[in-house]
C-alpha cells in the first residue's frame, strides 16, 4: 500500500493530528458538527436491545449455569480419570509394567535349525553341548586367575592372540594373521591387515572340518555329515536368544581356555592340522578336567 | 437497559459517521449500524471490562465494514493509484457557503483515500482511539497505523492546501 520509497510525510503533522491540533481535525469536527444518526435508527436499536434483554431474561440460563460450574466439572473429571488410571495400573500387571517402564521378560526364541541340519542331529546332542558348557562354567572362577598368570609368560606367540580374541573382527584378523606374519615379511603383514574382512574375520566360530574358508555352500551338507553337532551348535547359537545365552556362558568359562580352543580351530581352518593337534594336546595338559569339545575330538583320535 | 442506553447515546453518532464514511452508502450504513449494536447486545457477555468499550465497539464496526467490502468486492486501492485526486471544481466566492464547500472537499478527499487510511483517520477522529487501539481494532501494528495516518494526512493537506497552510 505505502511503499518505503515514498518520501516520509511530516511527523509533526501526525503529532498535531494525534493531539487534536491539526487543521484537518478542526476542519473535520467543524464539518461533521450536527451530523448524527437518524432517529428511526435509535428507535430500532433501542427496541432491539430491549427485546433481546427481555428474551434473555425469560430464557433458562442453562449455558450460563454450565459456565459457572465448568471448573468444578473439569476438576471432577480430572480426578475421576486419574483415579481410574491408577486403579488400572495397580490391578493390571501389564499396565503396571508399562507405567513403571519395566523391561519385558526376555523370552527365549525358538532355536533356528535349518532343515538340512535338523534331520541328522538329535536334540540330545544340543543338550549335551549345553551341559559341556555348564561344566566349563563351574570351574571358571578358580581357574581364571591361575591360568592367566601361567599362560602369558609360557606362550609368547599365542598368548597375545588369545588374550585379544575378543569378538571384534579387526582383532580376529590380527590374531589370524599373526603366525603368518612372524614368518613372512613386513610387507606381507601389511597386505594381510589390509585384506578384506570376510576372508580373515569370521564373526562366529567357523565349522571345524572345513579345510578352506572360501569353500562353496554346496559343500556344506557333506561337512555337516562329518561334524553335525558342531554345525548345529553354530546355527543354534546364531539365533538371538541363544546367542545371548552363549555370550553369557562363554564369559563364565576361563577366557584363556576358550581363546586357546579358538586358536586351535583357526589352525584347523588354515590347514595346520599337526600344529592344531599339538596345541590341543597342550590344552588337555593345561586343563585336564575339561572335556575336549566334540568338534576337536577327531584330532585326538 | 439504562446502561446500554447511556452507552448508545454516547457512541451512536461517531459510530454512524464512521460507518457512513467507510461505506459511503447511507442505506448500507444504517444496516451495519444496527448490526453492530445488535452485536454489542448479544456479545455483552464476552466483553471484558479490561478492554475499552470504544475499542471493542469499533472492532465490531471494522469487522462489519470488512464484510461489507467483501460483499461489494471493493478493491482497496493502493496509495499510488489514489494519487491523482481530482481537484475541487466547485469553489464558490460566497462566504456563507465556504463551510459547506470545505466540508464537501474534505469528504471528497477522504473518499479518495485508500480504505485503510480512511479507516485509520475515522477511527481517530470519530472514535477517538489511540494508535494502539486503532491497531487493535483493525488487526495491524502500531507502526502500520502511524504510516497509514501519515499518508492520509499528507493527502488531506495536499488537497486542502488553500485552507491548510
Amino acid at each position: 500500500m505505502s511503499g518505503p520509497e515514498r518520501k516520509a510525510p511530516d511527523d509533526k503533522l501526525l503529532e498535531d493530528f494525534l493531539e487534536g491540533r491539526s487543521p484537518a481535525s478542526r476542519a473535520w469536527r467543524e464539518a461533521m458538527r450536527g451530523e448524527s444518526a437518524p432517529p428511526e435508527l435509535d428507535d430500532a436499536v433501542l427496541g432491539m436491545a430491549r427485546e433481546e434483554i427481555k428474551t434473555a431474561a425469560a430464557r433458562p440460563a442453562s449455558r450460563d449455569r454450565f459456565r459457572d460450574r465448568r471448573w468444578p466439572f473439569a476438576l471432577a473429571a480430572v480426578l475421576v480419570l486419574s483415579f481410574s488410571t491408577l486403579l488400572t495400573i495397580v490391578q493390571d500387571p501389564v499396565a503396571h509394567k508399562d507405567a513403571m517402564m519395566v523391561a519385558p521378560d526376555v523370552v527365549p526364541t525358538e532355536a533356528v535349525i535349518l532343515p538340512e541340519a535338523a534331520a541328522p542331529v538329535a536334540a540330545a546332542e544340543v543338550q549335551a553341548e549345553a551341559q559341556q558348557r555348564q561344566a566349563f562354567e563351574a570351574e571358571r572362577k578358580s581357574m581364571q586367575a591361575q591360568r592367566r598368570m601361567e599362560d602369558r609368560p609360557a606362550k609368547p606367540s599365542s598368548a597375545p592372540a588369545a588374550a585379544d580374541a575378543a569378538p571384534s573382527p579387526g582383532s580376529y584378523a590380527d590374531a589370524v594373521q599373526e603366525p603368518a606374519a612372524s614368518a613372512a615379511s613386513a610387507g606381507a603383514e601389511a597386505e594381510a591387515l589390509s585384506a578384506p574382512a570376510p576372508a580373515a574375520a569370521p564373526a562366529v566360530p567357523p565349522p571345524p572340518p572345513a579345510p578352506v574358508m572360501e569353500e562353496s555352500r554346496e559343500a556344506a551338507p557333506a561337512e555337516l555329515k562329518a561334524a553335525p553337532a558342531a554345525e548345529l551348535r553354530r546355527r543354534v547359537l546364531s539365533s538371538d536368544s541363544l546367542g545371548a545365552a552363549k555370550l553369557k556362558r562363554e564369559s563364565a568359562v576361563p577366557e584363556a581356555a576358550l581363546a586357546e580352543l579358538e586358536r586351535i580351530r583357526r589352525m584347523l581352518v588354515e590347514g595346520r592340522e599337526d600344529e592344531a593337534r599339538r596345541a590341543l594336546e597342550a590344552w588337555r595338559k593345561d586343563w585336564p578336567e575339561r572335556p575336549v569339545p566334540a568338534d576337536l575330538q577327531r584330532l585326538l583320535d | 437497559m439504562a446502561a446500554f442506553e447511556t452507552l448508545y447515546r454516547r457512541h451512536k453518532d461517531p459510530l454512524w459517521r464512521y460507518l457512513l464514511r467507510g461505506a459511503d452508502d447511507r442505506e448500507a450504513c444504517n444496516e451495519m449500524f444496527q448490526d453492530v449494536w445488535s452485536g454489542v447486545v448479544r456479545g455483552r457477555g464476552s466483553w471484558e471490562p479490561r478492554a475499552r468499550f470504544t475499542t471493542w465497539l469499533y472492532t465490531l464496526a471494522h469487522n462489519r465494514l470488512v464484510d461489507y467490502y467483501r460483499l461489494r468486492k471493493l478493491a482497496t486501492a493502493p496509495l499510488e493509484e489514489a494519487d491523482d485526486v481530482v481537484g475541487p471544481e466547485h469553489e464558490s466566492p460566497d462566504a456563507i457557503a465556504r463551510n459547506a464547500q470545505l466540508r464537501q472537499r474534505l469528504l471528497d478527499t477522504l473518499a479518495q483515500l485508500p480504505q485503510e487510511q480512511r479507516e485509520a483517520f475515522l477511527l481517530k477522529e470519530e472514535g477517538g482511539l489511540s494508535l494502539e487501539e486503532i491497531g487493535q481494532a483493525t488487526g495491524v501494528g502500531r507502526e502500520t497505523v502511524k504510516s497509514r495516518l501519515r499518508y492520509a494526512l499528507a493527502k488531506l493537506r495536499q488537497e486542502l492546501s488553500d485552507v491548510w497552510p
